[in-house]
């Protein structure tokens, strides 16, 4: 079956900055995929070409097996609210809901009533005038009750608290497995998300770093932790990530190898997986290439 | 095709912008004009006097207030809905075309709204004050055929210049007006330097009918400049 | 429920299994579905799949097509012989370990066992 979404050398120039570099990966269909990075990876631009609101300045976009610019077929599959979308003026709840089933023959109306319930979303306010979590809910409800087959959600926690977060991932979930269709979340919140994830895609200044099923990549790096000189001994040849020290003791994230947990523990370190949270957060750390 | 009417009614599902500024803005395009022809009663001028009421049907005021205003409200319908459409997976193309259907009927409720409203200037002997602010040469000095002719393809024109102002402002930030703006003037200047020494055989050829078709014209290559402009502009500003 | 010390999946598959191993489902019953599983744990239904196949591989769940998931017969058994091949690397050797560091020797750690487990 045809991937749902294939890049394949996409680059992304504005002026001079490169905020997309010769990225190529693929999403398979009926999926929950996690675009992590830190704000400026590239995540977002990463969307914005996927659903034709960018052109890439090199590199191909295939979605559903088709080029997405200006492709009615292909485009009207997909849902992209960002994070900071601008709704037209005089636009409140109702006039959204009214437009959603208009643009999306997939809308559900009953999922849209229970979001706005479930976030007590206020019908008689200009979209504009919203809160920065009330318009997260916004989004998340368009999102969601489109039941659009490419559907994409642009850091849709903002602004909402941990309970208001629950509440996303539970609907996002539920609907999901009720209805599944091919999600992509960008997010910087990993640790709430990734049990919900079957992927992860790591962005690092408009590169992929990883790519990888959640599992697969939850074993790709260790944490070490112990006497600092005994991790410089262990990891000379290893790709450490990141390193963090507390007068003789230190913590160091390495990408694992079959050896490197045996010779942490016979140079007397813990070991203990790194956690995804860490290994994306230590990729953003460095400012500089970082060697494998 | 179903997208393309979507985004129509996107756009007239904005109740206010759609049904109550264009009433507004003729309403109070027609008050402005008897405000001034008010003032001028009170300092003396005869406004009911035939002769002054030829010169006031010169005015051309109410002319370019409301080609501006429609410029205005041409520029606020291409940006206001165009994220959002595509943010529902719209293409450029059928945004264009949607944009242009509302536009259409802007241009009939308009120009219906005009049309009453001269029909009421004349009724009223001109608001009761010789205001001339519909019955002016520019749009036919009352007559209908002229009136008909010039006002729903200005009106046209005007909305789809806005359009192609918003989707410059769109493609290049705040760039985009300014070159357009730039872009106009030179069309004028050519024009004009075009024109001047062929006055005469200008004039003699002139009817409402080539001014109405120009209009037309003008505003369907507006459409399509805001067409190219938006398939490369950017979601990102909007 | 899970924590990131190994898959989720793998976590899963362990949970359901010390669940029939301390009786809560009978040989025979039918176990929730894969849906359930995810919508419960909060996990994306690729994963409890994945949990459920390898139960499903190793013999201690059967799939009967269009009911659901079932325990298989003989399934506690297969769980206990599992669980007493691993006993020795999960429990013993940290418990050895840890007996090592703290100067407990093997006779000192024999008697310990003994007085806990008829206390």
């Amino acid at each position: 079956m045809t991937a749902a979404i294939e890049v394949h050398g996409l680059t992304k120039r504005y002026g001079s900055v490169i905020a997309l570099d010769g990225v190529t990966l693929s999403i398979e269909r009926d999926s929950i995929t996690g675009l992590l990075g830190r704000n400026g990876a590239g995540k977002t631009v990463l969307m914005s070409l996927i659903t034709a609101h960018e052109t890439p300045t090199s590199g191909t976009v295939r979605v559903l097996g088709e080029d997405p610019r200006e492709n009615e077929r292909v485009l009207g599959q997909t849902c992209f609210v960002r994070d900071n979308q601008r709704y037209p003026d005089e636009f409140r709840v109702p006039h959204l809901l009214d437009t959603g089933a208009r643009f999306y023959p997939s809308w559900d109306a009953d999922l849209a009533a229970r979001v706005v319930d479930t976030f007590e979303l206020p019908t008689d306010r200009d979209v504009r005038k919203l809160s920065r979590g009330q318009l997260s809910a916004v989004g998340i409800l368009v999102g969601l009750a489109s039941r659009a087959p490419l559907t994409f959600f642009d850091e849709p926690y903002l602004g909402l608290d941990a309970t208001a977060r629950m509440l996303f991932y539970d609907l996002l979930l539920r609907d999901y497995i009720a209805h599944p269709r091919t999600i992509v979340v960008s997010t910087h919140l990993i640790d709430e998300i990734e049990d919900l994830l079957s992927r992860v895609i790591v962005l690092d200044h408009g590169r992929v770093r990883e790519d990888a099923g959640v599992d697969e990549l939850r074993g790709r790096a260790l944490r070490l932790s112990g006497r600092m000189d005994a991790i410089e001994r262990v990891t000379a040849n290893h790709a450490v990530l990141h390193r963090t020290s507390l007068g003789v003791l230190g913590t160091a994230v390495v990408t694992a190898t079959t050896d490197l947990a045996d010779e942490a523990a016979a140079a007397g370190l813990t070991t203990e997986p790194a956690s995804l949270h860490e290994l994306v957060a230590a990729y953003g750390l460095h400012t500089k290439e970082v060697s494998s | 095709m179903k997208r393309v009417l979507d985004v129509f009614a996107l756009h007239v599902s904005r109740r206010s912008t759609t049904w109550l500024m264009p009433l507004w803005l003729s309403l109070g395009v027609v008050a402005v004009m008897v405000v001034i022809t008010f003032a001028m009663r009170l300092a003396g001028v005869d406004t009911l006097d035939p002769e002054i009421a030829d010169g006031l049907r010169n005015s051309q005021g109410i002319l370019w207030t409301l080609i501006g205003f429609l410029i205005a409200l041409g520029v606020q319908s291409s940006v206001a809905c165009f994220a959002f459409a595509l943010a529902l997976g719209t293409t450029r193309r059928q945004y264009v075309i949607g944009t242009g259907l509302y536009f259409l009927l802007q241009t009939a409720y308009l120009s219906v709204l005009l049309s009453l409203l001269l029909v009421l200037e004349k009724a009223t002997n001109h608001w009761f004050m010789g205001a001339h602010t519909l019955d002016v040469w520019a749009l036919g000095a009352g007559d209908w055929g002229h009136f008909l002719t010039v006002v729903p393809s200005g009106v046209l024109a005007s909305l789809a210049l806005g359009a192609l102002a918003g989707a410059s402002w769109l493609r290049f930030g705040n760039r985009g007006p300014l070159i357009i703006c730039a872009a106009f003037v030179l069309l004028l200047l050519a024009a004009i330097l075009l024109v001047m020494p062929r006055l005469d055989a200008f004039l003699a050829w002139f009817s409402v009918l080539w001014a109405g078709v120009a209009l037309v014209v003008l505003a369907a290559a507006s459409l399509a400049g805001a067409w190219s402009f938006l398939s490369r502009a950017s979601v990102r500003n909007a | 429920m899970f924590d990131d010390t190994s898959p989720i999946f793998q976590q899963l598959a362990d949970s359901l299994a010390d669940e029939v191993l301390r009786g809560l489902y009978a040989e025979g019953d039918q176990v929730p579905s894969i849906n359930e599983l995810a919508a419960f744990h909060r996990i994306n239904p690729a994963t409890a799949n994945r949990a459920v196949a390898l139960l499903v591989d190793q013999g201690v769940l059967i799939k009967r097509r269009g009911v659901g998931m079932f325990v298989a017969d003989g399934a506690l058994t297969l769980i206990r012989t599992a669980r007493r091949a691993a006993f020795e690397e999960r429990f013993l050797t940290p418990l050895l370990a840890e007996a090592r560091t703290l100067g407990i020797d093997p006779d000192s750690l024999v008697a310990l066992i003994r007085k806990e487990a008829t206390s």
